[in-house]
């Protein structure tokens, strides 16, 4: 099972990941990703929104 | 027949485009051609972590399932046959996005000048900062100061030069661009605002220095270029598409150009008359012409946000603050760090901070929105703690 690790010390809260996959990610109250699905059903679409970011605060572990 | 998407260009805008329309399922066939060698990747970390050699910049997006050419370079399009002209042949489509985005402007008075664009200006500059002993920055935007930024880091010498009285202030308005401008002096860079460079002083054919207008001579044996871009569409002369008259593809704001089956998104583009200038834009014109180009009639707006790091300092601007009514009104904090907003009437137009993430996110959501405003001032003056009953 995959799942996604996000770095808030790198963050910018730009909200790519959002834009790509709104309902595993939400830029939260305080700028920074909050992740709302861990363990993605739809990896593919987990990936893609991994890659969209431009801080590369994002990663999907094996 | 095979449908075919053709995307020239291979960056943020383009890959959003092969992407949005692969995920639409219109096309048989999805094409990109970038002219770098490289597969696609993340442009932001060029003048921030590549250029201190930190990280290398992260895959941009997941191109299963497309086609894509690298070193591939535009050389022409014919819109009565329907084809892309490259250095390795042409290329047929039944619809085609231009995406190849913008070249760093030149400085023609010192041809030794660097400019940071591609990854190997970034690996190039890098190189060239580390071995230098003191660097001049021409151009005080945000590319010029996180090329500042880099130098100082490493503890280098680093003279920024600006033609306009007060660099950024059309961008953040004068209050916060007095600010920023502080900000380089209290880590080390020197600034002189107001310099017209006419020159290099050289020595064994070495440039030694920067002479300025006014007879000054700053002394640098590196000199980047940090003056803006100008969009890539020299290969576009003979295809009759229209141009503005900086050379950028005029769209509406479905991206379509003046050429059937032909859209345009990114920093080549002006949509409904919106240059471009950031990732997230280009991303979003770039996702909207790839769903376009598949049926759809997504309408782009500008959703402007920008983000920046000066010497450790996060800066984030959402929106506008030039020609607003309302000036900006400011917070600061002891701590140096300060928030700016800027509106019309009930509206929240502008926001900036410089290390504040919370309040900024919390803008961002409203901005434009009918009493916004009202938003804005509870976080520039927070409404006093209610009486305990």
């Amino acid at each position: 099972m995959s799942r996604i690790v996000a770095d808030h010390a790198v963050c910018e809260g730009i909200g790519m990941c959002e834009t790509t996959a709104h309902e595993m990610f939400v830029v939260g109250d305080d700028g920074l990703v909050e992740v709302l699905q861990f363990e993605p059903d739809d990896v593919t679409l987990a990936r893609a929104a991994v890659a969209a970011c431009p801080v590369s605060a994002l990663r999907l572990q094996d | 027949m095979v449908r075919r998407l053709v995307v020239v260009g291979a960056s943020h805008a383009g890959v959003a485009a092969a992407t949005a329309a692969r995920d639409a399922g219109a096309y048989d066939e999805v094409v990109v051609v970038g002219a770098e060698e490289r597969a696609p990747y993340q442009r932001p970390p060029l003048s921030k972590e590549v250029l201190t050699g930190a990280a290398e910049p992260a895959q941009l997006g997941v191109l299963d399932q497309v086609t894509l050419h690298t070193g591939m370079r535009a050389r022409g399009l014919d819109p009565v046959r329907r084809v892309l002209v490259t250095d390795a042949g042409e290329v047929g489509y039944d619809a085609l996005v231009i995406a190849t985005g913008a070249r760093p402007r030149t400085l023609p008075a010192i041809p030794e000048a660097l400019t940071l664009r591609t990854y190997d200006d970034a690996r190039g500059l890098g190189a060239a900062l580390a071995g230098a002993r003191r660097v001049a920055v021409v151009g005080a935007g945000f590319i010029g100061a996180e090329v500042a930024s880099a130098v100082r880091s490493r503890g280098g010498a680093v003279t920024l030069l600006e033609q306009a009285p007060l660099p950024l202030c059309g961008l953040v308005g004068e209050d916060v661009a007095q600010r920023l401008l502080a900000l380089h002096a209290a880590h080390g860079t020197s600034v002189r605002v107001g310099a017209r460079v006419i020159g290099a002083r050289r020595a064994a054919g070495r440039v030694t220095g920067v002479e300025l207008a006014d007879g000054e001579l700053v002394a640098a044996d590196v000199v980047v270029a940090a003056l803006g871009v100008a969009p890539d569409t020299g290969w576009l002369t003979a295809s009759g598409i229209a141009l503005d008259a900086d050379g950028a593809v005029r769209c509406d704001d479905r991206l379509r150009t003046s050429l059937p089956h032909v859209l345009a998104a990114g920093d080549v583009a002006r949509v409904a008359g919106h240059g471009c200038g950031h990732v997230l834009t280009a991303t979003e014109q770039g996702r909207a012409a790839g769903m376009n180009a598949a049926g759809a009639d997504e309408a782009w707006s500008p959703r402007p946000f920008a983000w920046s790091q000066w010497y450790g300092h996060r800066l984030q601007l959402v929106g506008r603050f030039h020609g607003l009514a309302t000036p900006a009104l400011i917070a600061r904090d002891e701590d140096g760090s300060l928030l700016a907003v800027a509106g019309e009437a009930d509206r929240l137009l502008g926001v900036f901070g410089l290390d504040r993430p919370r309040q900024v996110a919390a803008l961002r959501r409203v901005v434009g929105e009918p009493g916004s405003w009202e938003r804005a001032l509870e976080q520039i003056s927070p409404a006093p703690a209610p009486i305990p009953a």
